[in-house]
């Protein structure tokens, strides 16, 4: 405290927000940042919810452990090729949308509502419907191919190892491209009309105005599009728990879903709460790195500073 | 002109394209729903649009049950936060206290926690208060999950707000709670209804902990009710797809009627310029 006087409505306004603040505080500390430092206690322990009763603290052997552990690799390897596969799709495509939808005149509202569609449907139902569409053998997506002479033998969508990755980033850029759509429009319509209409007199056409004026403005917004998605991404677990369980065999096993049979099918909590940890360790580091990159780019690009970070 | 038009044509085509690729699951799940169970995997339209699959999934399944259970649970948590979230957010963005900056943004961090870290303790807590199987346990981790959220979304509200508005009510004798709940609250309606439309959506949709924590009929929510119709032992794809699109419908329904706020929501603070 750098001012020792404060007036007495100061002091009061301070209760009071202090007060309002309250019961979050506590349901807070009570729910997220207390169970958050047991887990992390947990995972220098050998808890275990079924089997041996003393609990015994153990050091980083957890950590280590994991590092030993072929599962914990298999499990880095698919959730990496799912976040970066699915990132790469969700963004390209809900890209092209963002891009075309706002150089058309008329219909703009109900395409959005459309698009906005599948942002509603939970995991768990996306995930269900695809398993029954997906099916190898009375799938409709088969159906379809066929028909139409695409293929000629059904493709095994979800028992294949490599096609079980394939439909499940199809399955979660079906989810997401709305969500990454709805920013990048927002983006886009907030570029205000005068600078488009400058371009236009400076004699650039809708491309150049599009490439050289609109993307440059709405970076930013990709990149907090890009760290918002990662988050989420990167901790898959409900649509690949009901498309495959993780299988077949470990070929679809995310990091979440790992962390899960660790837990509740071998019950093995420390080690199940020491990978949670190495998975939160690896998710700030990578966010850490985008918004590095961001804030580079916006320093050199157009000298505008960001003002706190989320 | 014409190449003009001609360019607007190809980008309304492609665009009823990515329509048709985002649309069709959904539609293709609603028809399946109304087929007869012989037909299910028949890839084509319905012979007959027939309700057999609705009806027994509300008579043989206790799919009602789930239903209300999801209502009741998505309701009260939504309650629940805006009690808790919307004071706390107005007090952080216009009554700061010694902390609570940093307070406030240890609240905001909290948002990107793999929630299956905060699985493994949560679990333990409810079956330590002897809470598994409750209502209470799903609506006490929603509201877990959805706080930090809603609490970010509603202090960008307050503190978007002029600081002269409070200051000219305290003038005008109001005290500092009557001008939270007559002048402030009132105008602040549109972040209100998005931090409501959107935990009520996250309560809705999730499954992780309502799966680990709901066993019996009771305490099951409707997702945790529809993977289970795909699990034990035959799999139903006639009740799913019921099931399926009777989950959707609310959504459908609060999509088409709130979409702004939706919008609002799902992009504030990502789109600041």
């Amino acid at each position: 405290m750098s001012k020792n006087y404060v007036s007495k409505k100061e002091r009061k306004d301070r209760q009071f927000g202090f007060l309002m603040a309250l019961p979050a505080m506590i349901f807070l500390a009570c729910l997220f940042v207390f169970p958050i430092i047991y887990s992390f206690g947990a995972s220098f322990t050998n808890y275990r919810l079924v089997g041996n009763k003393g609990i015994d603290f153990v050091g980083f052997k957890n950590y280590l452990a994991a590092f030993r552990d072929p599962n914990f690799y298999n499990s880095l390897k698919v959730t990496v090729i799912i976040t970066v596969g699915s990132l790469a799709v969700e963004f390209f495509f809900a890209f092209v949308i963002a891009a075309l939808i706002t150089n058309v005149k008329r219909g703009q509202g109900i395409f959005k509502t459309i698009y906005l569609i599948p942002m509603m449907v939970s995991p768990t139902v996306a995930g269900l419907l695809f398993r029954f569409m997906l099916n190898d053998d009375f799938g409709l997506m088969n159906a379809i191919l066929k028909n139409t002479g695409i293929i000629s033998s059904n493709i095994p969508w979800l028992t294949n190892e490599k096609m079980a990755i394939v439909s499940i980033i199809y399955v979660d850029s079906w989810l997401t491209i709305p969500f990454i759509f709805l920013l990048l429009y927002t983006g886009l319509a907030s570029v205000s009309e005068d600078v488009v209409e400058s371009g236009r007199i400076d004699g650039a056409n809708r491309f150049q105005i599009f490439w050289r004026i609109q993307i440059p403005i709405i970076k930013p917004t990709v990149l907090v599009a890009l760290l918002i998605r990662f988050m989420d991404v990167f901790r898959i677990y409900d649509s690949i728990y009901v498309l495959t369980k993780g299988g077949p065999g470990k070929a679809t096993e995310s990091l979440s879903v790992l962390i899960y049979r660790m837990n509740w099918n071998k019950y093995n909590v420390g080690y199940a709460a020491a990978l949670s940890y190495i998975m939160l360790i690896i998710m700030i580091a990578v966010s850490l790195i985008i918004q590095r990159v961001s804030a580079d780019k916006e320093d050199s690009g157009r000298r505008r500073r960001r003002v706190g970070g989320n | 002109m014409k190449k003009r038009n001609m360019i607007a044509g190809i980008f309304y085509v492609v665009l009823v394209i990515f329509a048709v690729y985002l649309l069709f699951p959904v539609i293709w799940l609603v028809i399946t729903s109304f087929k007869p169970r012989g037909e299910i995997y028949v890839p084509a339209l319905p012979s007959k649009w027939v309700m057999d699959s609705y009806q027994e999934l509300l008579t043989t399944f206790s799919f009602g049950t789930y239903f209300m259970n999801s209502v009741i649970v998505a309701g009260i948590t939504t309650l629940l936060v805006c009690l808790i979230a919307i004071p706390a957010a107005y007090g952080f963005a216009n009554y700061s206290f010694p902390g609570s900056g940093r307070v406030f943004s240890a609240c905001t961090f909290l948002r990107m926690f793999p929630f299956i870290t905060l699985l493994i303790p949560l679990y333990i807590y409810i079956s330590r208060l002897e809470l598994m199987n409750t209502k209470t346990a799903l609506v006490i981790a929603n509201t877990t999950f959805n706080l930090p959220m809603s609490m970010w979304i509603m202090e960008a509200c307050f503190s978007g707000m002029p600081g002269e508005l409070i200051e000219a009510a305290s003038i005008d004798g109001s005290s500092r709670m009557h001008t939270f709940l007559r002048i402030i609250l009132p105008i602040s309606t549109p972040s209100i209804a998005t931090t409501v439309i959107l935990t009520f959506m996250n309560a809705w949709n999730e499954f992780m902990f309502a799966f680990i924590s709901s066993t019996s009929e009771s305490a099951k929510v409707i997702t945790v009710g529809m993977t289970m119709l795909t699990q034990e032992k035959g799999v139903r794809w006639d009740l799913m797809t019921a099931a399926g699109s009777l989950y959707i419908i609310p959504m459908l329904i609060i999509v088409i009627l709130f979409q702004k706020s939706i919008v609002r929501g799902m992009t504030i603070g990502a789109v600041k310029g």
